[in-house]
C-alpha cells in the first residue's frame, strides 16, 4: 500500500492511457496492413476482372485472356479434396469427441498427430505427395494393371487433391470435435432414454445436431486447400492445360499456382500485372468469402451452446 | 539432365533463342566480353567501375538451378559455378522484372522476356567487337550466347503431328516464333 | 471450466448407456460394437498419417547414407524418366519410353534436309551448338591456371561430405550439397520474421483480450483472423511486387527482395496464428486472478501486466513457438520474395535461401534418384523433425506448465 501511494493518480491514469492506446495501436497496425493489402489488390485488379476473364482460356502465352481453367481446376481439385477429406475427419472428430476417454493414451497420440499435421509445412506434404503416392502408389497401379505403362505415376489432379486432403484434415477435425462438443446433454440423455444406443445416438442425434460443424469445417478446408500452392507444386499443377481435366490422372491448372508463375514467368510482367492482381483478387475474394461464412456460421454455433447450456 | 534429353526420342530444333545479359536502363555499360561476364558472375568483379561504369557494386541475377536456361549460361559463358551472391529466381521473368527495379543490377534470360531493360551487347573476346542479340547478328553468328528451342517427340513426326512440325518449321510457322520475340532458325 | 462440465456430462452418458434398456441394448450390441471399431481405425489413420509421412520423405533421402550407390541411380528407367518429363511444363518430355539402347542420339528431323541450314540444325545438344559460334574460346579457354581455384579440381565422391560445407552448388561439375548457408538463410528470416510478427500480435492480443470494449473485440477478433484466409502465395505475391519495392524506397538498400522483405511478409503469415494463441492463452487465465487483482485497487493495465501476462506467459511462448513453426517451413513467400542466394551474413538486407524455399524450386526439375533429389528430400527430413519437434515443445511443456500455473502448483 505504501507504494502505491507514492505513485500520484493522474501518473497511473496517463500509464494506463498510454498501455491501451499502445496496445490499440497494434491492433490498428495490423488492420491497416490487411486493408493495403487489399486495398492494393482490388486497386490493381478490379479493372481486369471482367466476365471474360473468368471464362475464357489464357491467350497469347498468357499475356492476354481469362483463367477459366484454374478457376476450374481449383474447384475440381477442392471438390476430389473435400470428398476424401471430410469423412475422414468426421469420423476422427466423432472419436475423439464421443468415444475416447481423458487419459486415453490412443485419443491423446491422436490429438497430437492432429496437431502435428496441422503445423508440418505445407511442402513437406508436396515431397509425400510425389514420395507417397506418385512414386509409390502410382508407379505400384500401373505396374499392377497397366503392365508398366505411365497411367498414375505421374503427377496428376487425384494425387494432388489427395495430398491436399491430408493438409486440410486437422481443419476438419478441430471444427467438427468443437461443434459435435456444443450438442448439448439433455439431447443426448433424451436419446439414450428412449432406448437408443450409443451409435444409434450419434448417428441420428449427434451428428444431424453438428451439421453446421462439419459444413463449417468443410468450408474452412476448401478456404485453405484452394489457396495453397506447396503441396502442388510437384504433385499435379501444370503451367498451362490446353484442355480441362476431364480423367483423374491428368494434370490441372490452380489459381495459387498461377498467381506465382504469371509473377515469375510470364513473358512480360508489367504488361500481365493487372492480370496477376486480378488472378489474386479472384483467389483472395474465393478464400475471404469462404472463411467469412466460416467465421459466421461458428460464431452461431458458439452463440447456440451458449443459449442452451 | 542433357544425358536424359540426348537418350529420348527425336529432337527438333523449332527456334533460336539469343540469351540476353539485361542491365538496368540507365546503366551506361554498353558492352561487354564473356570474360567479363564470367568473371561478373562468378563475383570476381565486384564492382561497376571494372567493366567502365560509375563506381557501384554489381548485383546478380541469375536462374534457378532446375533451368535449362541456368546451366547454357553456366557452361557456355559463366564456365564455373556461380557465385553465392546470384540471387535465383523461379522464372526469366522475375529476374527482368529484379533487373527492371535495380540499377546496379545484372540478369540473364531470353531474348523475348526483354521488355523494359536494356540488352547488353556482348563480344567474345577484346579483340571482337561487341554485338546485340539482334535476329540479323544471331543468324550471322555474329552474337554469341545463342542456343536452340526444341521440340520433343518419342517416335519421327507422322500424320498431323508431321504436319504440325511441318507447320513451325514452315516460314509461316517461323514468323510466329519471331512474334513472340524468339528468332528463326532458317 | 467447460472442460470440466463436459467431463462429467460424459460419465453420466456413460452410465446412462448402462441403465438403458438392456433388451434393446442386446439387439443392437454387434452394430454398436462395429461402429465403435471402425470409427476407432479410421482415427488412428491420422497417426499412421504423419508417420507415413516422415517414412516416405525420409525413405527418399536414404540413397545417401548408403554412399556409393551412384552409378546405379543414375541409370535411367522409363518411369524415372517420364517422371522428370510430367514435371517440367516448360520442357515436356513426352511418353515414357526410352528408345533402344543402341541410339544415344536423337534423331533430327527436318523437312529441309537439302538446306545448307541441316548442318546447324544437327545439335546433339545444345551445348553443342555453341562451339560453332566461338570455338576459339573453348579452345583457349578463358581460364588461365591462377583461375584453377574457380573450377575446383578436387573431386568429392562422397556427396555427404559436403552436406556440411559453406558452398549450396548442386548443378556443378562438382556439385557440393553445403546445407549450411540455408540454415543460415533459415534461421535468418525466422528470427526477424518472429521479432516483427510476435510483438505485434501479443500486443493486439492483449489489447483484445483485456481493453476492448465487447462490441469491439467481436470485430477485431475475426478481422485479424481473417488475415489467416490469406494464402501464403497472396502474401508471396504483394511482397514480390509491393512491398519489396515500397521497403527499397525507404531504406535503399541494394537487393530489392533480401531477408527483411521476406520476413516481413512471413510475419504477415505468422501474425494471425500468435494473436489467437496468444488471445486464448489470455482469456484462459482464470477470472478470480482479474477479479482479485482488481479488487485490490489495480487498474486494468496494471493487472493486464503485472497478473495476466505472467500469468500466461508459457502459453504465449507457445503460441510463439508454432508461429516459428510456420514461418520456418514457409515455401512459397520464400520463394517469391527473399531472392535465393545461398550467402551467409548477419546483413538483413542481404538476399537469403531458405530451406523450403530451396525444395520448392529444385525439386520440380532435379534428376529422380539422383544425389540432390535425395538432398532435396532429406532437407524435407530434416524440416519435418524441426517441426514435429517444436510441436511437442509447444504441446507437451509449455501446456503442462500452463496448467500447473493455473492450478496454483
Amino acid at each position: 500500500m505504501k507504494i502505491k501511494r507514492k505513485i500520484p493518480v493522474s501518473v497511473r491514469v496517463v500509464k494506463d492511457a498510454v498501455a491501451t492506446s499502445l496496445t490499440g495501436f497494434t491492433v490498428l497496425v495490423i488492420i491497416a496492413m490487411i486493408v493495403s493489402i487489399l486495398g492494393i489488390t482490388i486497386a490493381g485488379g478490379w479493372k481486369s476482372l471482367t466476365w471474360e476473364f473468368l471464362t475464357q482460356y489464357p491467350k497469347d502465352g498468357m499475356t492476354r485472356g481469362g483463367i477459366f481453367p484454374a478457376i476450374f481446376g481449383t474447384a475440381l481439385m477442392t471438390l476430389i479434396m473435400t470428398i476424401a477429406a471430410v469423412p475422414f475427419g468426421v469420423i476422427t472428430a466423432v472419436y475423439l469427441a464421443e468415444y475416447a476417454t481423458e487419459k486415453s493414451v490412443f485419443a491423446k497420440t491422436i490429438r497430437f498427430a492432429v496437431k502435428t499435421l496441422a503445423v508440418v509445412p505445407s511442402i513437406i506434404f508436396g515431397l509425400f505427395g510425389l514420395g507417397f503416392f506418385i512414386k509409390f502408389m502410382g508407379t505400384n497401379i500401373d505396374n499392377a494393371f497397366f503392365g508398366g505403362e505411365l497411367r498414375w505415376g505421374q503427377p496428376n489432379i487425384l494425387w494432388a487433391s489427395l495430398t491436399m486432403a491430408l493438409l486440410t484434415l486437422p481443419v476438419v477435425i478441430v471444427a467438427v470435435e468443437e461443434a459435435i462438443r456444443t450438442i448439448p446433454r439433455d439431447m443426448r440423455e433424451a436419446s439414450m432414454a428412449l432406448g437408443a444406443t450409443k451409435w444409434q445416438t450419434i448417428r441420428n442425434v449427434v451428428l444431424p445436431g453438428s451439421m453446421t460443424g462439419i459444413l463449417t469445417g468443410t468450408i474452412l478446408a476448401i478456404s485453405r486447400g484452394a489457396g495453397e500452392v506447396a503441396p502442388i507444386l510437384f504433385t499435379g499443377a501444370a503451367y498451362y492445360v490446353a484442355e480441362l481435366p476431364v480423367s483423374l490422372n491428368q494434370q490441372f491448372m490452380s489459381l495459387g499456382y498461377h498467381i506465382y508463375i504469371m509473377s515469375t514467368q510470364s513473358t512480360n510482367v508489367d504488361e500481365t500485372l493487372p492480370l496477376q492482381f486480378a488472378t489474386t483478387l479472384v483467389l483472395l475474394l474465393l478464400t475471404f468469402s469462404l472463411s467469412l461464412i466460416a467465421v459466421i456460421l461458428r460464431y452461431r454455433i458458439r452463440k447456440k451452446a451458449i443459449h442452451s447450456s | 539432365m542433357q544425358k536424359l534429353i540426348t537418350l529420348l526420342g527425336v529432337e527438333i530444333p523449332c527456334a533460336n533463342d539469343g540469351i540476353t545479359v539485361y542491365m538496368h536502363e540507365s546503366n551506361p555499360v554498353k558492352e561487354l566480353s564473356l570474360k567479363q561476364l564470367s568473371d561478373i558472375y562468378t563475383a570476381r568483379i565486384t564492382n561497376r567501375k571494372e567493366v567502365g561504369g560509375p563506381d557501384a557494386k554489381i548485383t546478380l541475377y541469375g536462374r534457378e538451378n532446375s533451368s535449362g536456361t541456368y546451366v547454357f549460361f553456366k557452361e557456355n559463358v559463366v564456365k564455373a559455378d556461380y557465385a553465392a551472391s546470384c540471387q535465383t529466381l523461379p522464372g526469366t521473368a522475375a529476374v527482368v522484372n529484379a533487373v527492371k527495379k535495380d540499377k546496379f543490377g545484372i540478369g540473364y534470360g531470353g531474348a523475348a522476356y526483354a521488355e523494359g531493360v536494356k540488352h547488353c551487347m556482348v563480344k567474345r573476346d577484346d579483340n571482337n567487337t561487341a554485338y546485340h542479340p539482334t535476329e540479323e547478328n544471331i543468324a550471322k553468328n555474329l552474337y554469341s550466347i545463342t542456343r536452340y528451342l526444341y521440340m520433343y517427340m518419342r517416335n519421327r513426326p507422322t500424320g498431323d503431328v508431321k504436319k504440325f512440325v511441318d507447320w513451325a518449321l514452315s516460314s509461316e510457322g517461323q514468323k510466329v516464333v519471331a512474334g513472340v520475340g524468339y528468332f528463326p532458325v532458317r | 471450466m467447460k472442460q470440466e462440465d463436459y467431463d462429467t456430462d460424459k460419465k453420466e452418458f456413460k452410465s446412462g448407456t448402462g441403465l438403458s434398456l438392456s433388451i434393446v441394448e442386446k439387439q443392437f450390441r454387434f452394430s454398436d460394437w462395429f461402429a465403435e471399431k471402425l470409427i476407432k481405425s479410421v482415427s488412428f489413420f491420422s497417426i499412421a498419417f504423419v508417420i507415413l509421412i516422415f517414412l516416405f520423405v525420409f525413405r527418399e533421402s536414404l540413397p545417401l547414407f548408403k554412399g556409393k550407390a551412384d552409378p546405379e541411380k543414375t541409370e535411367i528407367t522409363g518411369d524415372e524418366l517420364s517422371h522428370s518429363g510430367d514435371l517440367r511444363p516448360e520442357a515436356y518430355i513426352p511418353g515414357g519410353e526410352v528408345q533402344s539402347g543402341e541410339e544415344l542420339s536423337p534423331e533430327v528431323y527436318s523437312p529441309y534436309e537439302e538446306a545448307p541450314e541441316t548442318e546447324v540444325l544437327q545439335p546433339e545438344t545444345y551445348g553443342d551448338v555453341i562451339p560453332e559460334t566461338y570455338s576459339a574460346e573453348e579452345q583457349t579457354g578463358y581460364f588461365s591456371a591462377s583461375d584453377a581455384y574457380y573450377v575446383t579440381d578436387e573431386e568429392v565422391d562422397d556427396p555427404v561430405r559436403t552436406l556440411f560445407s559453406k558452398d549450396w552448388q548442386p548443378v556443378s561439375d562438382n556439385p557440393r550439397y553445403g546445407l549450411l548457408p540455408l540454415f543460415v538463410g533459415t534461421l535468418k528470416v525466422t528470427l526477424l520474421a518472429i521479432l516483427f510478427a510476435a510483438p505485434l500480435a501479443i500486443m493486439a492480443a492483449l489489447y483484445t483480450a483485456m481493453f476492448a470494449p465487447r462490441r469491439m473485440k467481436e470485430i477485431i477478433k475475426p478481422v485479424i483472423e481473417l488475415l489467416a484466409g490469406f494464402p501464403s502465395v497472396v502474401i508471396g505475391f504483394f511482397a514480390l511486387m509491393v512491398l519489396a519495392s515500397f521497403f527499397q524506397q525507404i531504406f535503399g538498400y541494394a537487393s530489392r527482395l533480401n531477408a527483411f522483405v521476406g520476413a516481413i511478409a512471413m510475419g504477415l503469415a505468422a501474425i494471425p496464428i500468435i494473436y489467437t494463441l496468444t488471445e486464448d492463452a489470455l482469456t484462459a487465465v482464470p477470472k478470480t486472478y482479474v477479479e482479485a487483482s482488481l479488487g485490490l485497487g489495480a487498474s486494468i493495465r496494471q493487472t493486464a501486466f503485472s497478473v495476466i501476462l505472467p500469468a500466461a506467459t508459457p502459453g504465449i511462448f507457445a503460441a510463439v513457438i508454432l508461429g516459428l513453426g510456420r514461418v520456418f517451413g514457409e515455401t512459397m513467400i520464400a520463394l517469391m520474395a527473399t531472392g535465393n542466394a545461398a550467402l551467409i551474413s548477419a546483413n538483413p538486407f542481404d538476399s537469403v535461401r531458405t530451406l523450403s524455399a530451396t525444395i520448392g524450386a529444385e525439386m520440380a526439375e532435379v534428376v529422380f534418384g539422383d544425389t540432390h533429389y535425395s538432398v532435396l528430400f532429406l532437407i524435407g527430413s530434416l524440416l519435418f523433425i524441426f517441426t514435429f519437434a517444436l510441436n511437442a515443445v509447444a504441446e507437451f511443456y509449455f501446456k503442462n506448465k500452463v496448467i500447473r500455473r493455473i492450478q496454483g502448483k
